[in-house]
């Protein structure tokens, strides 16, 4: 057998590997290709579907940005107070689920013994793994219970249970355990000489957990809010089912019936033509545009507290 | 063997050379004083260029390990033992050269004189050779006892210095200051070979003694 | 000559495996002691002792005192967070805080409950021309610290250390990641801050321990070989391991 390497180079496969080289080079683009163009297949046939009624006349442009009342039997569409609904749910989970999850994520990355941590790493997983109608199935049972418990309590009624409450609960419980999962791996990859560091200049562990391991982490972790937000934005089927579909508005009021974007695409979905079918494209275009926007605000803060804390 | 070994070994071996040469030019001078031959007494003052050379080599090889070798406790003390011997031996050497001078300028030495600058030089050049073998050895008692030998040369020294005052002839007299200044060179031999004793010691045992 | 740590007989245990033993030494104020030896030998972390960093790592056990202001520093009732406040760290990595310059050395202060921006502003100030920053960073305090070299970013490390005016520095190899240029403005540095501290630097570097300390530690496998002043130890060692070890003929 040859031991030394130099003998075993051979020119003509050399070139054949170049030669190969450049075929997989091109199977990548090809594949990079068809992807696009998948994408934009979807982005043409939505558009295409959502701006019909708008060009034949059949719904003002104005009145269904702006109107507040959306009656499907009637013809009238107004995405207007949907839209606010939309930004009052999701935000309103974040705000609800942002501490709860940052404050978990420290505990089990920084103050849980391992097997604790782990077991709770694991809960974790499986809260982001249950399918969403399964989260609606139990909204529907149970928080909207809790609902009407709480509204006899202080002497209010509500529609069974259905409400914009209803759906912020619902949506800060399913979008926890993403914001969570990130924050802990934001709080880990916190350099431990940090830590020591401010050990070591006489601080609590407590104050090097707030000043120094969560302000080191707060870029990751308002990316796992981003990404939670995007999630609590997109949730269709489980709101659906406890949001109550009011037919105008916005909703200010947590016991009062709501109607979201997403659940106005659902709602009612009888045929597959006409302007019925072709308005939900309408919504899902303003949808897709209000994430889009949301999106690029929160990053735009998230690069400003990135400058500020260098 | 480290690196420092072999650079400060090689720097003792230049010094070791440099210790022969010069006990070869006292062995060379004593001659002069039973046969005065112009021939020897030039060699022994050539020797000197020679010796002079080697204290540089035996500087410059300290100063580069110094300087690149970054020297401490026992390393360090070892190069300043060497340049320190070195320039004890070329004192010594000089010393030979000075005997090897006068004995140009003049024919003979008055044999009373002659006896005893023989045994003296033959004191110096048998503790010289032991001073030498205690450092290369690193033999700390030798180093401590060649000292307190009974300093033989003192003695002497002192009788023919006795001896030449009780002389009253005027040859003498004229004599008598050079006479003096070629003994010198022996004397101060010694003290210089004493030196190389209290280096060895440091050397040793990292603290300085002074035989006074 | 005052002492202001007396270790007495300091034992630790790293689990099963003994990493301290049986050390007995005496720190002296206003000096600089150097803590050299082999690496894995125990000086960092006898050095985490003085300021009980080890408490952080689990299953660390100590026996003996370390005597600090006639207290044991591992009693019971001493609060380890004073003590940190007394006996402050410089970390072998410079590491920042991700925050303004201004922000890491109020970081400190802030954390004992100063507000005051005047006195906050005068603290960072004293801090910085203490650590021989200040004119290099003055213009720029709330700019980030990551912006900073890494000469620059350990010096700001060591000047908010000194914004806690603490009454020990402990330095783990503080320059052992920078530059010779930067290696030197830090000796210097250690050079002045004695005169108002008492430092304990962990090198690496033979030639560091000589330059910079008055009294050097000498650590082999977990033990203190030998503890003299820096002149003997480099001059004339006294035990045949020191003097195998400082003139690198170990191993």
């Amino acid at each position: 057998m040859r031991t030394n390497v130099k003998s075993y180079r051979n020119q003509k496969r050399n070139r054949h590997k170049i030669r190969r080289d450049k075929i997989l080079k091109a199977l990548f683009f090809t594949a990079a290709l068809v992807s696009a163009s998948a994408i934009a297949i979807i982005v043409i046939f939505i558009t295409q579907k959502g701006i019909t009624p708008f060009l034949n006349g059949d719904v003002s442009l104005v009145r269904f940005m702006f109107g507040t009342q959306w009656r499907q039997d009637q013809g009238v569409y107004g995405v207007g107070y949907i839209v606010i609904n939309t930004l009052l749910t999701s935000f309103g989970a974040l705000l609800l689920a942002f501490p709860i999850s940052v404050l978990s994520a420290l505990f089990i990355a920084k103050i849980a013994p391992k097997p604790i941590a782990s077991f709770m790493t694991t809960i974790i997983e499986l809260l982001a793994s249950i399918p969403s109608v399964v989260y609606g199935v139990f909204a529907a049972g149970v928080i909207t219970k809790l609902v009407m418990n709480m509204a006899a309590g202080l002497g209010l009624s509500t529609a069974g249970g259905s409400s914009q409450l209803a759906v912020i609960l619902l949506l800060a419980i399913m979008i926890t355990p993403t914001i969570t999962s990130l924050s802990i791996a934001a709080i880990q990859a916190v350099d431990r000489d940090l830590e020591l560091g401010s050990l070591a200049l006489g601080a609590t562990p407590t104050q090097t957990r707030f000043k120094v391991v969560l302000t080191s982490a707060k870029s990751g972790i308002f990316a796992g809010a981003i990404l939670g937000i995007g999630r609590a934005f997109g949730e269709a089927t489980a709101v659906a089912m406890v949001a109550g579909n009011k037919m105008f508005g916005p909703t200010f009021h947590p016991f009062d019936i709501t109607r979201t974007l997403t659940s106005t695409m659902l709602s009612g979905l009888k045929e597959t033509t006409g302007l019925d079918y072709d308005i939900r494209f309408s919504v899902g275009i303003v949808l897709m545009v209000v994430i889009l926007l949301s999106n690029l605000l929160l990053n735009a803060i998230r690069k400003k507290i990135g400058k500020v804390s260098g | 063997m480290v690196k420092i070994d072999q650079e400060l070994d090689c720097m003792e071996a230049t010094l070791m050379k440099m210790g022969c040469r010069v006990i070869r030019m006292h062995e060379k001078a004593m001659t002069l004083f039973e046969e005065n031959n112009r021939d020897n007494a030039l060699a022994v003052i050539q020797s000197d260029e020679y010796i002079n050379k080697l204290e540089e080599e035996v500087n410059d090889q300290a100063i580069s390990a110094l300087a690149l070798l970054a020297p401490v406790a026992s390393d360090l003390r070892r190069i300043i033992t060497a340049i320190k011997i070195a320039t004890e031996l070329e004192r010594i050497g000089d010393y030979a050269k000075g005997i090897a001078s006068y004995m140009i300028c003049h024919d003979a030495i008055d044999s009373s004189v002659c006896e005893y600058a023989v045994e003296m030089e033959r004191q110096n050049i048998s503790m010289l050779e032991n001073a030498l073998e205690s450092y290369e050895k690193r033999d700390v008692e030798a180093a401590f006892a060649l000292p307190q030998d009974d300093r033989k040369n003192k003695i002497l020294l002192n009788e023919l210095k006795t001896k030449l005052l009780e002389k009253e002839d005027i040859e003498t007299y004229r004599h008598l200051f050079s006479i003096s200044a070629m003994l010198r060179n022996i004397e101060r031999s010694e003290d210089h070979i004493i030196n190389i004793c209290e280096h060895t010691i440091f050397l040793i045992k990292g603290q300085h003694y002074d035989f006074g | 000559m005052e002492t202001i740590f007396k270790v007495e007989n300091l034992n630790l245990y790293y689990g099963a495996k003994q990493a301290l033993k049986s050390l007995n030494l005496d720190i002296r104020k206003h000096h600089v002691t150097a803590l050299i030896g082999p690496s894995g030998c125990g000086k960092s972390t006898f050095l985490r002792c003085l300021n009980r960093m080890n408490d952080l790592i689990e299953g660390c056990r100590i026996e003996g005192k370390v005597m600090m202001d006639n207290e044991n520093i591992f009693d019971r009732q001493v609060n380890v967070v004073e003590l940190r406040t007394k006996v402050g760290m410089v970390f072998q990595k410079p590491n920042p805080f991700p925050m303004s310059i201004f922000d890491n050395i109020a970081y400190g202060p802030r954390c004992q409950g100063i507000k005051n921006k005047k006195l906050l502003s005068e603290i960072v100030e004293r801090s910085l021309k203490q650590a021989a920053l200040w004119d290099e960073v003055h213009d720029r305090l709330h700019e980030s610290a990551m912006a900073l070299s890494g000469g620059q970013q350990q010096r700001l490390c060591i000047a908010r250390t000194i914004a806690m005016e603490p009454e020990v520095i402990l330095m783990d190899e503080p320059t052992s990641a920078l530059d010779p240029i930067a290696t030197a403005k830090i000796e210097e540095l250690i050079e002045e801050l004695k005169q108002e501290y008492t430092i304990v630097i962990v090198t690496h570097s033979m030639q560091q321990a000589s330059r910079v300390s008055d009294d050097t530690a000498f650590f082999l496998l977990g033990e203190i070989v030998e503890f003299n002043t820096t002149q003997d130890i480099f001059q004339n060692p006294a035990d045949k391991r020191t003097e195998d070890y400082i003139t690198g003929r170990f191993g």
